[in-house]
């Protein structure tokens, strides 16, 4: 599903990521950890077509299409959801009227119809219910006045509803007590299916005891250092990222 | 109906013409030996005063034909519980009226503006700031001076004590600048206690090149509550200039909000002196420019009652090559002990070409105050903007989005359902979003 081969990309005269490669498959999921500083996340940036990364070298394949030539817009409605590892407020535009826009958004390639304003809600409903979140959220703010916990949520809320072939999870664990990083892993968890695959981006292997990789990479110095199973992330909580480093210095 | 005033004139010519009454006269040659403002002066260094003096000012006697089916078709849905009183070229149209004009409302006849007592209001005998010119009044109020001199009908409201009223005011500007000018008047008393619920409109017919002089003079006495709506949205090819003097009474309480989006260059004047012990000013202004439109205002708060309470919040869209501009003045005088200001402007520049000015100014010449302000302009958000984007929302709808999120504070505050609708529509249009805005609340 996802191609990645000798992705070099910089911010600036900064280069971060320096020749990485990876495969991703349908209904694979994968783990991108390291430390901070690596390129975890500007390597979801650069996939998700964010502004300011400039890529220097390299291909990304994404079901067939290169993926780089595509605005994010383009890139969303192929199926692609980034959940933000900083989720931004938009005061004045309401969660219930993004939630609907995007999803006409990613319907319409799909050649599915737009919902109206009752399937609609009937879905997100649902979808909230499992998030735990209260619907009041609906006709509030775009995560106006939300807690980090709250923010996070509503990434996982959107892509619940969105159904993305492709979800790159930003740090999703970050900032969350050990309550809301359960209802979140269960709703990464909901959408584990065949025809879908998840990469996620974490610092720490405690989200992985709840959303299971089948892979994980050790991303550092730009580069994917070494790659294995889950066992490679337990071994990494008692031997620190130095192990990897320090072993590939 | 005829055009009374075939022969388009400009001041010096009216002043000096043997049709104009000695009173007018005297005005109009006082104003000019003052001088018009021009862009040297503080204050009206952002509005577009090109060829001023060369502007014909003349008004029309009666209304001219056609301009009355011209106007009804720029004329909005009518506002439940509102009466409506229409003029047309500063002329009152009974035709488009909402049938006889309530007992708050009387029409004042050519000439007579200035002499209504109290109307002018400290504000124009006592000059708020020593810019009075050779013609005794600042020239702030210079152009409220002609309008004076040259309606040729105006409008008073005066709610009685107690009472409670709901007047829309349309001014329809419907001939073309090259043959008159159109100089609405309107003069609102609120007794004490009173409660105005005011809509003012400053609309233009379709496609027509004209020209206004708009003059509004606000006494809001003892206990009363003004709820002001002011819109402006003449035609694209139009040129506006308004001038707003309110004064407050004791526990006065005002609000204010404009949304200017129309005309091809708008400057707008708002005097506001909080004079009374304890009144309150609630100003809330939202002003859109696109194209080559030049959208300017000034604004000077005056607090001279102890006690009083003030509110300004100011945000702008400056789209293409046009440029919008704030100016807001914050006077606290001496004896205004214990006053409270704050102020927030921000505008948005949402064109490489487009130019915003915001200018914060704070006078204080007493110790015991609150008062705050911030300006900030800049670029739509970049991080706001790529959210959207990777969500697959198409960049022009992402943009529309949040220019509206930028502006929506303030048209949330019209709490007169329809007239709501209309002026969200309104900025969605000139916003030219493509964003369904019922849905948006």
């Amino acid at each position: 599903m996802l191609s990645i081969r000798d992705l070099h990309a910089r911010i600036g005269e900064r280069k971060i990521l320096k020749g990485l490669n990876l495969e991703v498959g349908a209904g694979e999921v994968h783990a991108i950890m390291g430390p901070n500083g690596s390129g975890k996340s500007t390597l979801a940036s650069v996939l998700a077509g964010r502004e300011g990364f400039e890529v220097t070298a390299g291909r990304v394949e994404y079901l067939g299409q290169d993926l780089l030539a595509m605005e994010p817009e383009e890139r969303a409605r192929a199926g692609v959801f980034l959940a933000f590892q900083y989720p931004v407020e938009i005061p004045g535009v309401n969660n219930a009227y993004l939630l609907k826009a995007a999803l006409n958004a990613v319907r319409k390639p799909r050649g599915l119809p737009e919902l109206d304003a009752f399937e609609f809600l009937a879905l997100v409903r649902e979808k909230m219910k499992l998030m735990q979140m209260d619907e009041a959220f609906l006709s509030r703010g775009v995560n106006e006045g939300f807690s980090g916990g709250e923010k996070k949520r509503n990434e996982i809320l959107q892509m619940l509803v969105l159904e993305p072939h492709l979800a790159l999870l930003d740090e999703t664990d970050s900032g969350l007590d050990i309550d809301a990083l359960k209802v979140v892993a269960r709703g990464v968890n909901t959408l584990r299916s065949g025809e879908r695959a998840i990469v996620l981006v974490t610092h720490y292997q405690r989200l992985l005891d709840y959303i299971v990789p089948d892979r994980v990479h050790v991303l550092a110095r730009g580069r994917i250092l070494r790659s294995g199973d889950r066992q490679l992330a337990l071994e990494l909580e008692k031997r620190g990222y130095d192990w990897v480093t320090g072993a590939a210095a | 109906m005829n055009t009374a005033s075939p022969i388009p004139r400009r001041l010096d010519e009216l002043a000096s013409s043997t049709g104009t009454s000695p009173e007018r006269a005297a005005l109009l040659h006082a104003a000019l030996a003052a001088g018009l403002p021009t862009a040297r002066d503080e204050n009206w260094k952002y509005a577009n005063l090109r060829a001023l003096d060369r502007q014909v000012f003349s008004p029309l006697d009666s209304i001219a034909v056609g301009a009355v089916a011209a106007a009804r078709a720029a004329l909005p849905e009518p506002l439940e519980g509102f009466t409506r009183i229409v003029f047309v070229d500063g002329l009152h149209s009974p035709e488009l009226s909402g049938g006889e004009l309530p007992a708050a409302a009387t029409l004042i006849p050519a000439g007579s503006l200035s002499a209504v007592p109290g109307t002018h209001g400290p504000a124009v005998t006592q000059p708020a700031t020593p810019q009075a010119g050779s013609g005794g009044v600042p020239i702030e109020l210079r152009l409220s001076q002609i309008n004076a001199a040259l309606a040729t009908q105006g409008l008073r409201i005066a709610v009685p004590a107690g009472a409670r009223a709901a007047i829309e005011v349309v001014f329809v500007a419907a001939t073309d600048a090259a043959v008159a000018a159109s100089h609405p008047a309107l003069q609102v008393e609120l007794a004490d206690g009173a409660t105005l619920d005011l809509v003012e409109r400053h609309l233009g017919a379709a496609d027509v090149a004209t020209f206004t002089n708009a003059d509004v003079r606000v006494q809001a006495a003892r206990g009363s509550h003004l709820h002001h709506h002011r819109l402006q949205d003449l035609g694209p090819r139009s040129r506006h200039f308004e001038t707003l003097a309110l004064e407050t009474g004791d526990g006065a309480e005002c609000e204010i909000l404009t949304v200017a989006s129309g005309a091809l260059s708008a400057r707008s004047t708002a005097l506001l002196r909080l004079s009374g012990r304890e009144s309150s000013l609630e100003w809330h202004a939202v002003s859109l420019a696109d194209r080559t439109q030049v959208n300017d205002a000034f604004v000077r708060i005056e607090h001279v009652g102890p006690g009083a309470r003030n509110r300004q919040v100011f945000r702008g869209i400056a789209a293409g090559r046009s440029r919008v501009a704030f100016n807001g003045h914050m006077v606290v005088r001496e004896g205004a002990i214990g006053a409270s200001s704050e102020q927030s402007l921000k505008a948005l520049l949402a064109g490489s070409e487009a130019e915003a000015d915001l200018r914060p100014q704070l006078e204080i010449y007493v110790d015991e105050v609150r008062a705050s302000h911030g300006a900030t302009v800049g670029k739509l958000d970049e991080q706001s903007l790529f959210y959207l984007l990777s969500r697959g929302i198409e960049r022009a709808t992402a943009e529309a989005l949040l220019k509206w999120a930028f502006v929506a504070d303030v048209g949330a505050r019209i709490r007169i359902p329809a007239l709501r609708r209309q002026t969200e529509a309104l900025l969605a249009a000139q916003l030219r979003a493509v964003i369904d805005v019922g849905d948006l609340r």
